[in-house]
């Protein structure tokens, strides 16, 4: 870990600024993701700006009937909020199917939301990464890319997101309210927010530097069955391979997204016209651009059998 | 600005005034220099729970933070929770029910299971948590579920889950 | 060990001492944290330093050179000791790796050199990115 100056922000504005003007100077909330890359050198800031005291840290509801989440709400008490349990049940689901107890206690709802990629090439600093040193290739192409991405990617990375909670947050149409260096305010629907690879897989999100994110709106509830179903190796405390977020409403129709297939969260409104007709269809829309490789090609029936499980819990 | 800071937190109840490298974890500030050995590194990493120790009352992992971080802060290590001779009811618990070999992973999961009843009583829902509208009750399943963050190389799990199970109240 | 006669009557299968939850000596000291581990001992009268091994970056091969001069000159460093800093050394009877000496790198993140500093911050910061610091021959790397 290269050695840091450390101070506390005094305000969202001045964070922002700071941010903004020195490209080896951070921003640390929860720190669960940050401290374990800072420690491998894969991030390398020399300069921390500690945001935890803003008073970010609000859950309200807004005059339109929705939700007002603060960026710096910690995962454990966004997903035992009464309303969230009553109303968007899918993000209390989402998020307790994540990580562990302790790791939800600090991780924040911004900070989830920039997680990066749990890809063992872009973590080994030894092997090539197009994410962690453009231009130096793609270790998982041609390597293991069992827990890789189907859709979305390109030849130069085929890493996933690994969260559970954005999951939650595209079928439920989140949006993400951000402050800019120079003061300005902006909304970005969280399915513009993640970014796809392309080109340039080191840049994951549209956010400018220094763009702070100070909450997460959801709009008013919309009722249904919610269900967040995870499939992984193991039990408990482990990434998906696939996961579906779905709100289903009694008479079959729905949204639903996709975990652990792309480099974003996937969901795709034509996908789920298709609901009404079952998972095949719906998965068939769904991944009908899938360039899976020959060890993760799995992921493609199971996003489909996964679907398919949601469906039939829906229906009860 | 210096690569060092001035902190101040509460541990076991004891104010402790630190310099340190900002780059010193919660964990290493325990161990290294408050010479308050109890809490383990294990990973290093987040992974395996033996460095959880509770901050205002929340468990969490105390290698994934940085001491400059917890300002004001309380934090309780194991070392807190009790002492021989004078054990908390959980410690004694994992006496009993023969909770552990080597030992190592022992102080995490103690706090940790402190942490996850007080966490059931508060209301915190799980992932094997049937209706999310209705209060959280204490079950074998819930407790390994919630203890999912505390891993045993020795594999004492089933005596630990005994000695949860005990200080509950419950059937393992 | 061959399982070809019966058991019969024996402390292990009774169940009279193993699996039961006897308590033990060691119980009250490890569940409240005052076992003291190795490394946890911290005598008033010495001063510790703290080392940090630095991993091979490649599977297999043998390594000619390494150069540590950055590591040395890393704040806090103490000294760095590698694998090539110490001959290659007799195994053990019951050792299948090969020990720390020598030139022959036989897996990946094999420890190849150890550095010492004041910290621990310091050790693990100047030993960054030395793994590929080396040079070798017939090296394969890991895919």
């Amino acid at each position: 870990m290269r050695a840091f100056t450390y101070e506390r922000a005094s305000s969202v504005e001045a964070a922002a600024k700071a941010v903004a003007s020195n490209a080896e100077t951070k921003f640390i909330a929860g720190g669960t993701n940050l401290l374990d890359l800072m420690k491998l050198e894969i991030e390398t800031p020399t300069h921390l700006i500690d945001i935890n005291g803003l008073g970010l840290d609000r859950i309200e509801s807004t005059p339109e009937g929705g939700l007002r989440i603060g960026a710096l709400v910690r995962n454990t008490d966004l997903a035992a909020h009464e309303t969230v349990r009553r109303d968007y049940g899918l993000l209390s689901r989402a998020l307790v199917a994540g990580a562990s107890g302790q790791l939800r206690n600090k991780a924040t709802t911004a900070g989830n939301l920039l997680q990066r990629t749990r890809c063992p090439y872009f973590y080994d600093p030894n092997q090539p990464c197009n994410k962690r040193q453009p231009g130096s290739g793609c270790s998982a192409i041609g390597g293991f890319s069992r827990q890789h991405a189907v859709v979305g990617v390109s030849e130069s990375c085929i890493a996933t997101h690994p969260s559970d909670m954005a999951i939650a947050m595209r079928a439920l149409d989140a949006v993400i309210e951000t402050v800019k260096a120079d003061g300005s305010r902006r909304s970005v629907p969280i399915a513009d927010f993640h970014r796809l690879p392309g080109d340039t897989p080191d840049i994951e999100t549209v956010l400018e530097r220094g763009e702070f994110i100070t909450a997460v709106l959801l709009p008013p509830p919309i009722g249904g069955n919610h269900i967040y179903r995870k499939v992984r190796d193991r039990a408990s405390y482990a990434f998906a391979l696939v996961s579906v977020g779905a709100v289903i409403q009694s008479d079959g129709t729905g949204r639903i997204a996709v975990g652990g297939v792309a480099h974003k969260p996937w969901r795709i409104e034509a996908a789920e016209a298709e609901l009404p007709k079952g998972a095949r269809a719906a998965a068939g829309v769904l991944l009908a651009d899938a360039h899976p490789t020959e060890q993760n090609r799995f992921k493609v029936d199971l996003v489909e059998r996964t679907l398919g499980a949601v469906i039939a819990e829906a229906r009860g | 600005m210096a690569h060092t800071s001035k902190v101040s937190f509460t541990v076991n109840g004891e104010r402790r005034d630190l310099e340190v490298d900002n780059r010193t974890s919660l964990l290493d500030a325990l161990r290294e220099h408050l010479h308050l050995t109890g809490t383990k590194k294990g990973c290093d990493h987040g992974q395996c729970g033996a460095c959880t120790v509770m901050v205002d009352g929340h468990r969490i992992n105390s290698c994934l933070t940085l001491a400059v971080m917890h300002e004001g802060d309380r934090i309780t290590t194991i070392e807190g929770l009790g002492q021989p001779g004078n054990l908390h009811p959980m410690q004694a618990a994992f006496v009993k029910h023969d909770g552990f070999q080597c030992g190592y992973c022992t102080p995490g999961q103690i706090c940790s299971s402190v942490a996850v009843l007080e966490e059931i009583k508060a209301n915190i829902p799980s992932h094997v948590t049937g209706d999310l509208t209705a209060q959280a009750v204490v079950t074998p399943v819930e407790i390994r579920e919630r203890m999912s963050g505390n891993i045993c190389r020795c594999g004492a799990y089933s005596n630990i889950l005994d000695a949860i199970s005990e200080v509950a109240g419950i059937k393992a | 060990m061959q399982f070809d006669t019966p058991a019969t009557t024996n402390p292990i299968d009774n169940l009279k001492v193993v699996g039961q939850p006897i308590h033990r000596i060691d119980g009250q000291l490890k569940t409240t944290g005052r076992a003291m581990y190795a490394y946890e001992w911290h005598d008033p009268n010495m001063r510790y330093a703290y080392g940090y091994p630095v991993g091979s970056a490649i599977a297999k091969g043998r390594i000619t050179s390494m150069d540590v001069s950055a590591a040395k000159r890393s704040p806090g460093v103490l000294a760095v000791v590698t694998t090539l800093d110490i001959g290659e050394r007799k195994k053990g009877k019951f050792n299948t790796a090969k020990l720390f000496g020598g030139d022959e790198v036989q897996h990946y993140h094999q420890a190849i050199a150890v550095v010492v500093a004041e910290t621990f911050e310091q050790a693990r910061r100047s030993r960054a990115g030395q793994g590929r610091l080396c040079r070798g021959k017939g090296c394969i790397r890991p895919r």
